[in-house]
């Protein structure tokens, strides 16, 4: 834990830190499908990230809860993969993962409907049991908090998630037609924005005070208000200061904001200096992360950004050279963080995701 | 920012009551109704699966719950468990019904 957030604070520890995100990997390296990772009894699902720590060495620096099950038929909160609002598709095959079916469910002229009758409007049926199944499960989820923090000293990814307004938008209306109404509709979308971000930050502080995780990752969902997605304009009047708000209470509560960073965020690199200073984790996919380095290495940490393509098409041999360059470049100086860009791909070689961690073990010594 | 300040002040004391009630609007709506009423079917499924809460505590998870009930107090974990669980099961059911 210490190693992390040595990082975390821009110093350097006795070696870079490894840690690939993972989630349905986990059940790929325990042999077993996505569905018993999802639907089977959650001891299956923590005894698979026993089973992948264990297989790899011991040497990873961090952990992940199963989040799919939470996503399933936990989350009330319109969080990007809830089984409330969409159908998820779960195979039963070894190396699959939960696939979220987007369809839209929310359009601009049920606005008012939502001011009056709340987002529970949009939910699903969902069977009953399963629902007081995964409730009951929290219990659980706080009890595997509890051996990989307090016994293992391995810290986890988050307990918490909040996600912006205007992202969660475009998972209701779907991307035709969030698009269209960002464009058409700026002030109704601000309006729903503004009416949003109380109850996202409300639920946000209860997860916080809940889960009462000694890691203090505090996770932020950046996807799709990149610039792969939409204009500077747009960021700075829909996202910008919706985010303001999420990391100055974040901050307040010695929170690190933890940024999940998918997609393309050159372009936007620089408005996170307009952000308050704090502690960040910018975990980057597909974005140039050693240009991030040059702009904001002296204020973020940076993870990432071994990419899925690479991670179940490149060899061993490719992956170290990546991660060679990543350590060289973005751990100079301490402030990086060695992981996947997004998750570790569900059906990844293990070989190759050891390649990760055999290149952080030789090449990310600071000192012997 | 006005809201920020409602929320968390300079010190980071949070409002729970207000968070609460930004849950429910949230949720529920402004002028939603919700039935934090627990019901028979509901209680019965908690007792049949009572031998899962006891394997899921342990000191630690013991010593969580009493600390927030210490910081958080009965009245908002009560009121946050009828908005996050019972709440969210009834509303479910009446939608099952289509009787939303």
């Amino acid at each position: 834990m210490e190693r992390f957030h040595t990082a975390v604070k821009l110093k350097e520890a006795d070696r870079v830190p490894i840690a690939p995100l993972m989630d349905y990997y986990y059940a790929n390296c325990a042999g077993i499908t996505a569905k018993e990772y999802v639907f089977g009894d959650f001891k299956v699902a923590a005894n698979a990230v026993k089973t992948t720590y264990r297989r790899h060495g011991g040497d990873l620096d961090m952990v992940h809860i199963p989040i799919g099950r939470v996503y399933a038929y936990f989350e009330p909160f319109p969080a990007a993969h809830s089984g409330f609002y969409s159908p998820l598709q779960v195979p039963d095959t070894v190396g699959g993962s939960l696939q979220f079916l987007e369809e839209p469910i929310l359009d601009i002229a049920e606005f008012d409907l939502i001011y009056e009758e709340g987002f529970s409007r949009l939910w699903r049926p969902l069977p009953i049991e399963k629902v007081r199944r995964t409730q009951l499960e929290f219990l659980q989820i706080l009890k595997f908090m509890d051996y990989w923090e307090n016994r293992m000293h391995v810290p986890l990814y988050t307990l918490t998630a909040i996600i912006t307004p205007l992202e969660t938008l475009s998972y209701l209306c779907g991307i035709n037609r969030w698009s269209k109404y960002i464009h058409k509709y700026p002030e109704k979308m601000q309006e729903m924005c503004d009416f949003m971000i109380k109850g996202l930050i409300a639920n946000d502080l209860f997860l916080k005070k809940l889960s009462q995780s000694r890691s203090k990752h505090a996770y932020v969902c950046l996807e799709r208000v990149s610039s792969s997605f939409i204009s500077p304009k747009i960021f700075e009047e829909l996202v910008l200061p919706y985010l303001k708000q999420i990391v100055t209470i974040n901050n307040k509560l010695g929170y690190i904001n933890l940024f999940h960073m998918d997609t393309e965020w050159t372009p936007f690199f620089e408005y996170f200096l307009e952000l308050p200073k704090g502690r960040y984790i910018l975990h980057l996919e597909n974005s140039d992360i050693f240009k991030a380095k040059e702009i904001l290495g002296d204020r973020f940490c940076l993870m990432g950004n071994v990419n899925s393509t690479l991670q179940k098409l490149g060899t061993p041999k490719q992956i170290m050279d990546y991660c060679k360059k990543l350590i060289d470049i973005c751990g100079e100086g301490g402030g990086y963080i060695l992981g996947s860009g997004c998750e570790i791909a569900s059906d990844a070689p293990f070989e190759n995701v050891q390649a990760i961690i055999d290149a952080g073990k030789k090449y990310g010594v600071y000192r012997k | 920012m006005i809201y920020l300040a409602e929320i968390i002040d300079e010190k980071g004391k949070i409002n729970y009551d207000l968070a609460l009630n930004n849950l429910k609007v949230f949720l529920y709506g402004r002028e939603g109704k919700i039935d934090t009423t627990m019901k028979y079917k509901d209680l019965r499924f908690y007792r049949r699966n009572f031998r899962l809460v006891l394997r899921s505590l342990s000191f630690p998870l013991v010593s969580k719950v009493l600390s927030l009930w210490r910081t958080l107090g009965y009245r908002v974990l009560h009121r946050y468990f009828q908005l996050n669980v019972i709440a969210v099961m009834n509303k479910l059911k009446e939608r099952a019904k289509g009787g939303e």
